[in-house]
């Protein structure tokens, strides 16, 4: 457990420093500047580039800006002025994790409820609406049904407004249902269809030769088995959620961090770019650590090395 | 104490009606060791699954009756059956390596049936676990039963569920080719814990398998299936010793033995077993059968008697005739 750590340390460090280094280098080589859309002189912007060092040559420029870097300093944004990237990632990352931490949690609680209805109706009706619905969820992309629920819930109906993101927690709804729609849907067809392969396993059979009832070898037996696949795929569908927030925070106006991330690559405001960048992989690496761990929990055949 | 009836079950499937069981009788009295034989699909395991209330759709009882001490199995409903499943009928199966739930260590597993089936607590139920288990002969019980199944060998795990089964006293043990899957050394190291058990509790026993020499080994009487129907039963010498089924004598035949001559050559039945969605008017062995007569082909026969406990289902007897029960 703990050389596991260890190792796994290391391979984020490595992991990290690929991240940054492509990064860094490909946005310097789109064409375009932070400052070329501001008219100003020529004079000007030779001096704007000098204060923020843009003049130097590009390896300059890198190890000044890994030099910030390790001693945890992002930069300071271009276009938000006055603030560091590490003071914007402060205010706005609470507003984009909230959201995706109540997506990540509901996608699962309702994917692992509907999966389970559907597996214990196999072929019935319930089991047949399950798994149209979830067809649809899988397929819509969010950009879609989040604008489809702004129009029907929002426009024709009143019931929430289009434009006061997230101020209350009614406003939490709708983008909370576009962010998780497709890992629900998923998850309700992988738990269905692991819960379809384990309980004709033997040691289910095993589990009702000994008297066990019906209602506790489901939730027993067969779920704790069926959290096998759901793990693997929580992991990447936890990224996938924070990173689908860039389209779900633009078209419902939440001023969240993936708002930011589009922004900034538009404005190529650099260290704002790298800062975001740096931070979500950092984010993918600790989130996949955790899933690895949780692994061990739930499958004891797994060896962690 | 176990009576099962005139059984008939069949698989409801979109090919047709698979007829699995047709008119199965058999009696178990405690303490007693019953050793069903037969190839796949004669019904063994079937049957099995009938007596512990454990049928799986399309498969559905058709008539017949199965009495467990005055219990009327086919008629009770699923809690009640969940407190017999377990404790007073209990189950070890074929493949060890896959009856233990993965995710779980065995001490656990061991547990759940103790403290579904005994008002033990979970303290006592522990205990009563690791006692268990080096009765099976597992050395180290403590440690073992915080381990998982994968950490135990092959053997190992058929020793823990039969301390599973074991674990609640049952009244009949149903074996359903409990030494199969094991290789040959383990498979007598499991046969000689049987033995040992069978002097040790008065549980009735059902032994599922299709090796016969198993079945010379540990029981008292034999009941030989095929499509369905139990075509011999007798004690272990009679069915080995006065062989009267020409299927049975088959079975027989297709051993190899120490004691006879090296070079004569093992004798397969000859052709397949008999198809259970287009079961034919007369014997359903007759399309295999050495000695075939007319009446095989359109009329099945009925059972003889041959002594008290040996009974033969064909029309060979007819010729010696000694006497005829249950027509």
């Amino acid at each position: 457990m703990i050389s596991f750590t260890i190792k796994r340390f290391f391979g984020a460090v490595l992991t990290l420093f690929i991240v940054c280094t492509l990064t860094f280098f490909l946005m310097n080589i789109v064409p375009g500047g932070p400052f070329l859309s501001e008219k100003t002189s020529q004079q000007t912007l030779d001096r704007m580039n000098e204060k923020y060092g843009l003049d130097l040559p590009i390896h300059e420029q890198y190890i000044n800006y890994m030099n910030r870097l390790l001693h945890g300093d992002l930069g300071i944004s271009y276009k938000r002025q006055g603030f560091t990237v590490n003071e914007i990632i402060a205010e706005k990352f609470p507003v984009s994790a909230k959201l995706g931490i109540i997506a990540v949690i509901w996608s699962i609680f309702s994917g692992v409820i509907l999966g389970t209805a559907a597996a214990m109706n196999r072929n019935k009706l319930l089991d047949r609406a399950i798994m149209f619905i979830s067809t649809i969820g899988i397929s819509v992309p969010g950009f879609i049904l989040g604008t489809l629920l702004i129009y029907l819930f929002a426009e024709m109906l009143g019931w929430v407004s289009a434009t006061d993101a997230l101020g209350s927690p009614k406003q939490y709804i709708l983008p909370v249902i576009t962010l998780s729609m497709q890992s629900m849907s998923y998850i309700a067809r992988l738990i269905r269809s692991t819960i379809l392969d384990v309980i004709d396993s033997d040691f289910i059979k095993t589990a009702k030769a000994k008297g066990v009832s019906r209602i506790r070898i489901i939730y027993k037996h067969i779920m704790r088995n069926a959290l096998i696949p759901l793990v693997t795929y929580v992991g990447p569908m936890t990224a996938f959620i924070i990173t689908g927030g860039f389209y779900v925070e633009r078209i419902f106006n939440i001023p969240g961090l993936g708002d930011y991330f589009v922004r900034s690559v538009e404005t190529r405001d650099y260290p704002l770019i790298m800062g975001l960048t740096i931070f979500l992989a950092l984010l993918v690496i600790v989130v996949n650590f955790i899933v690895d761990i949780l692994y061990r929990v739930v499958d004891p055949r797994i060896k962690l090395q | 104490m176990l009576s099962i009836n005139d059984l008939h079950f069949s698989f409801f499937t979109p090919a047709g009606e698979v007829r699995a069981l047709n008119g199965v009788s058999l009696d178990v009295a405690s303490g007693e060791v019953v050793g069903i034989v037969g190839e796949s699909g004669s019904g063994k395991s079937v049957t099995a699954s009938v007596i512990t209330g454990l049928t799986q759709a399309p498969g559905r009882v058709k008539s017949g009756e199965v009495m467990f001490n005055e219990i009327d199995i086919l008629s009770t409903g699923e809690k009640a059956m969940q407190k017999i499943r377990g404790g007073e009928i209990s189950m070890i199966f074929q493949d060890p390596m896959t009856s233990l739930n993965p995710v779980f260590t065995i001490g656990n597993q061991l547990i759940e049936a103790i403290l579904l089936h005994t008002d033990k607590n979970h303290k006592e139920a522990r205990a009563h676990a690791i006692h268990m288990m080096s009765q099976v002969g597992i050395p180290n019980p403590e440690i073992r039963m915080k381990q998982y199944s994968h950490e135990l060998s092959g053997g190992m795990r058929q020793r823990v569920m039969i301390a599973m089964a074991l674990s609640c006293e049952p009244k009949l043990l149903i074996a359903d080719e409990p030494t199969t899957a094991l290789d040959v050394t383990v498979q007598a190291q499991i046969l000689d814990l049987m033995k040992t058990l069978r002097s040790e509790t008065d549980a009735a026993v059902i032994l599922i398998t299709h090796d016969l020499g198993i079945v010379a080994d540990i029981c008292d009487t034999v009941v030989v299936m095929y499509a369905g129907t139990v075509v011999e039963r007798g004690t272990v010498d009679e069915i080995y010793d006065n062989t009267a089924h020409p299927y049975t004598r088959g079975l027989l035949d297709c051993l190899p033995r120490l004691d006879g001559d090296t070079d004569s050559p093992l004798e397969p039945i000859e052709g397949l077993p008999v198809d259970l969605l287009n079961m034919p008017p007369g014997c359903p062995f007759a399309s295999r059968c050495k000695h075939t007569m007319n009446i095989c082909l359109t009329t099945p026969s009925p059972e003889f008697e041959l002594s008290e406990s040996h009974t033969s289902r064909c029309w060979l007897h007819t010729a010696s005739r000694k006497a005829e029960v249950r027509a």
